[in-house]
């Protein structure tokens, strides 16, 4: 089965976007009768369920869903994923930051306005696909094209990034994870990284946009930020709702496709990567004109400029700063 | 890529697979399946039952579809009679790290920790109405404790 999310601009955040209603019985396990395999936590009582991973027609309101087999409903799931895949690539070409602007244009002001004012220091932006998986993919695109184009200027960048995914297997290893359950991910990002030494631009982007490299890519870095957290349970399972374990939050919210991620994970992979991140937060908020950055910092030494990440509400993209951008001057 | 990992699987069930787990058949990587043995001093001990795995062209990032096969399917709490089975980690709770294997062993635990062989309270309802693949059904956690 296929469940590709639905056709959104951003990332549905969790458990907090749509929801559709369901009712069951207070004794029931299962309602037979809505098309998706979401669920609500133990204990709880089934009325209301986050429609996070869900996304087609038949998931509508309770009682008006027509009856599709589960061949129809994988018909359209296709269609859906297929339409998706046209209108907006895992990961797109840069783009002119004034672009994206245009999409405010008949919108909020606040946008506009800091939109205008992050142009100074910023020319442009790369859209990542908003399938719940665009912080993991952002963060592994700038990451390795940062990494490419100082391959000449400063292959010591690359020597680095090699060494750090390679000791990233190690980290696996060690959060009990099977090599045989990780190891196609794992060899597929470093094979990526490797190719780095002769890849343009084109095919860097080439290898993003298919669907096998660049979700494998994905996936394989939201082992290492599950496998930072579960190697750091002390520190970081405070911060989990109450009676949730590590293994728990990292099976539902980190390790499965389509999640979104939180601060949480950004922080668990800058840190398992040393690779320091800026978002730009770009928010609704209309008492300040300049967009906010806010740094997560890796704990050793910071070596290369951080990558900067644009982040909408539910959405990040990649945003190029205007002295980054040039070859050569990473 | 993702028949590499099942080729993978399928090896190492073939070498070590966990106790009471058998391949019956594995012809392809889109349907296994697979024999599993009530555990000794449990309630169905000396039981044998069939499971189906269909893997889809995502798996391991989307979970597969498992489910009970042939005459005798578990009587169990979170097991329906038409096969499917109410277990987090095939639904919500899936994560990319499991395997044929770790979903065996859940299967195997959760059969082992039954204390009183009775259906679902809504067996009758549900597999009156529900679609043939357990995906589709909204599941609701409420009770990991049998």
């Amino acid at each position: 089965m296929n469940f590709t999310p639905p056709p959104i601009p951003t990332d549905a955040p969790i458990l907090a976007a749509t929801t559709t209603a369901t009712t069951t019985s207070s004794h029931a396990h299962a309602d037979p009768t809505v098309a998706a395999a979401v669920a609500q936590p133990v204990g709880a009582v089934p009325t209301i369920v986050a429609a996070e991973t869900m996304g087609t027609a038949t998931t509508g309101a309770q009682g008006q869903e027509p009856q599709l087999t589960d061949e129809q409903i994988l018909t359209q799931m296709q269609a859906i994923k297929d339409e998706e895949a046209n209108l907006h690539p895992l990961v797109d070409r840069s783009v002119d930051l004034l672009e994206l602007a245009q999409e405010y244009e008949n919108g909020s002001e606040t946008f506009k306005t800091k939109i205008q004012n992050l142009s100074d220091t910023h020319d442009r932006m790369r859209r990542s696909r908003g399938d719940g998986n665009c912080f993991y993919r952002a963060f592994a695109f700038a990451w390795f094209e940062r990494v490419m184009l100082a391959i000449k200027s400063k292959p010591e960048l690359h020597a680095t990034a090699v060494r750090t995914i390679e000791e990233t297997k190690d980290l696996l290893l060690a959060a009990q994870f099977e090599l045989l359950a990780f190891e196609d991910f794992y060899q597929v990002t470093l094979e990526t990284l490797q190719n780095l030494v002769h890849y343009t631009s084109d095919e860097l982007l080439t290898a993003f946009q298919n669907d096998e490299i660049s979700n494998s890519i994905v996936m394989h870095f939201r082992l290492v930020a599950s496998a930072f957290l579960k190697t750091h349970q002390d520190e970081y399972a405070p911060f989990l709702e109450f009676g949730q374990t590590m293994d728990e939050f990292c099976s539902m919210h980190v390790e499965a496709m389509g999640r979104e991620s939180e601060e949480m994970m950004l922080i668990a992979l800058t840190k398992a990567t040393h690779i320091s991140i800026e978002v730009a937060y770009l928010s609704g908020n209309q008492s300040a004109v300049e967009v906010n950055f806010l740094p997560f910092l890796p704990d050793t030494a910071v070596y290369m400029p951080p990558l900067v990440l644009l982040y909408r509400p539910g959405h990040y993209d990649i945003l190029y700063r205007k002295s980054h951008c040039l070859e050569g001057v990473i | 890529m993702f028949a590499r990992r099942l080729s993978k699987e399928l090896k190492d069930l073939a070498l070590n697979a966990p106790a009471g787990v058998n391949i019956i058949d594995a012809n392809d990587f889109k349907v296994w399946k697979l024999g599993l043995a009530g555990a000794p001093g449990t309630l169905y001990e000396g039981e044998k039952f069939q499971l189906e795995f269909n893997f889809g062209p995502n798996y391991p990032l989307e979970s597969p579809q498992v489910l009970f096969i042939g005459d005798n399917v578990p009587v169990h709490p979170h097991i329906y009679s038409n096969g499917h089975i109410c277990l987090d980690v095939l639904y919500n709770h899936w994560s990319p790290v499991q395997t044929v294997a770790s979903i065996c062993l859940s299967l195997q635990s959760m059969l082992s920790s039954c204390t009183s062989k009775e259906p679902p309270p809504d067996n009758a309802t549900y597999v009156k109405t529900a679609r043939a693949n357990p995906k589709h059904t909204t599941w609701a956690f409420h009770d990991d404790t049998v």
